[in-house]
């Protein structure tokens, strides 16, 4: 009686066990993923305006550098600054990043359409901030006499730019702007500099980059 | 001989079966959540793909269980326990009978596994067939002369006369 019970079972309703079986591992595959997604305390995301990547080894040698820190990903997100969908890869992953590094027309366009949400997105240059990333020498784009992008690349000074162009190539035939580095506020990996800060690991990273090209 | 099927008793009998068949469900729903909440405080990401194997494979097997004890046999004892409350408070007639053929397969008949005579009564040869619930054990030949109570095409009570 029992076996036919169970041959029954299976005839009868088959479809409801191949339903069971792929809902269960649909149903554990996603929340355990979930689960053990690295939080952002544990990633850094590094955003970009510019053309080819010249340094592939950037984005390991980072991510190595940064494993003693906690930090399990390391995000490098490059977009040409003249791209037609560059608002929407900005939108996508610009505005979660923690490092952006912004064209200058892209930067006046921020603080002239909305100055104090720019004010307010964005940490300030403070000379203790200045004073951790270990540098000296920068020029800054100011609003308001606060320091908010540190400038990265020249158009017009090839010394200035050190040994940038190493890492990545910022200028094109018809594109050639200042670029600036921007922190975000919101970002939980600036420490006292941070609205929320959880780690210091972005300063950390700014300081392993701009060491890295001769600052 | 005689034989009631559904009387108090079986009332009784039936609503512990169905306690017990819940009971078992529910013992399999909190051995899934048992499952969750280890997986919610032990799992990491150098385990996870275990926990993800581990899991899928056990709750697979939970809500088989569950499904079987549910579609096979709490919705038959159910079945039977909803005609046997409707069946006792019904009122009866005796009919006499003669088993003219013994079914020995079973068959769903509303709801519940039945086994089927088929007799003619004994005054004007109307031939109809009657069941009875599959789990109960009683021998009739053809032939036998029984006085029959039944409620909706099934067998209450058989006396062998």
């Amino acid at each position: 009686m029992k076996k036919s019970r169970f041959g029954d079972f299976f005839i009868s309703y088959g479809y409801i066990l191949v339903i069971l079986a792929i809902v269960s591992v649909v149903g554990w595959y996603w929340p355990i993923n979930a689960l053990n997604q690295p939080k952002e305390n544990e990633k850094i995301s590094i955003f970009i305006e510019g053309y080819d990547i010249v340094d592939e080894e950037l984005k390991d040698d980072l991510a190595s550098h940064l494993e003693d820190y906690g930090v399990l990903i390391v995000d490098l997100y490059v977009y040409a600054p003249d791209d037609s969908l560059i608002n929407s890869y900005y939108q996508a992953f610009g505005e979660y990043s923690d490092i952006l590094f912004l064209t200058s027309s892209s930067v006046e366009e921020m603080f002239n359409t909305y100055p104090e949400g720019a004010k307010r997105d964005w940490i300030s240059y403070s000379s203790s901030l200045v004073n951790e990333l270990e540098i000296s020498g920068a020029t800054y784009y100011s609003y308001d006499e606060e320091a908010y992008g540190l400038k990265i690349y020249s158009k017009d000074d090839e010394a200035y730019n050190r040994d940038i162009s190493n890492m990545i190539t910022f200028n094109s035939p018809s594109f050639n702007e200042d670029v600036y580095i921007f922190l975000r506020k919101d970002s939980v990996n600036f420490g006292e500099y941070s609205n929320n800060g959880l780690t210091s690991n972005g300063i950390e990273s700014l300081r392993y980059i701009l060491k890295r090209y001769g600052w | 001989m005689e034989v009631s099927f559904i009387d108090l008793e079986s009332v009784k009998k039936t609503r512990i079966t169905m306690i017990h068949q819940l009971g078992i469900v529910g013992l399999l729903l909190v051995s899934f959540l048992a499952l969750v909440v280890l997986a919610y405080f032990f799992s990491n990401r150098d385990n996870q793909l275990i926990w993800i194997i581990v899991g899928s494979v056990l709750t697979f097997l939970i809500f088989s269980s569950i499904a079987y004890i549910l579609l096979m046999h709490f919705r038959a004892t159910f079945a039977l326990y909803r005609f046997i409350n409707k069946a006792i408070r019904s009122p009866r007639e005796a009919s006499s009978v003669y088993v003219h053929k013994i079914h020995n397969e079973t068959e769903t008949f509303r709801g519940i596994e039945t086994k089927a005579l088929d007799v003619y009564e004994c005054d004007d040869k109307v031939r109809f067939r009657v069941r009875y619930p599959s789990y109960i054990d009683f021998q009739v030949e053809i032939g036998d002369k029984l006085e029959i109570e039944a409620y909706d095409g099934i067998l209450l009570r058989v006396k062998k006369l």
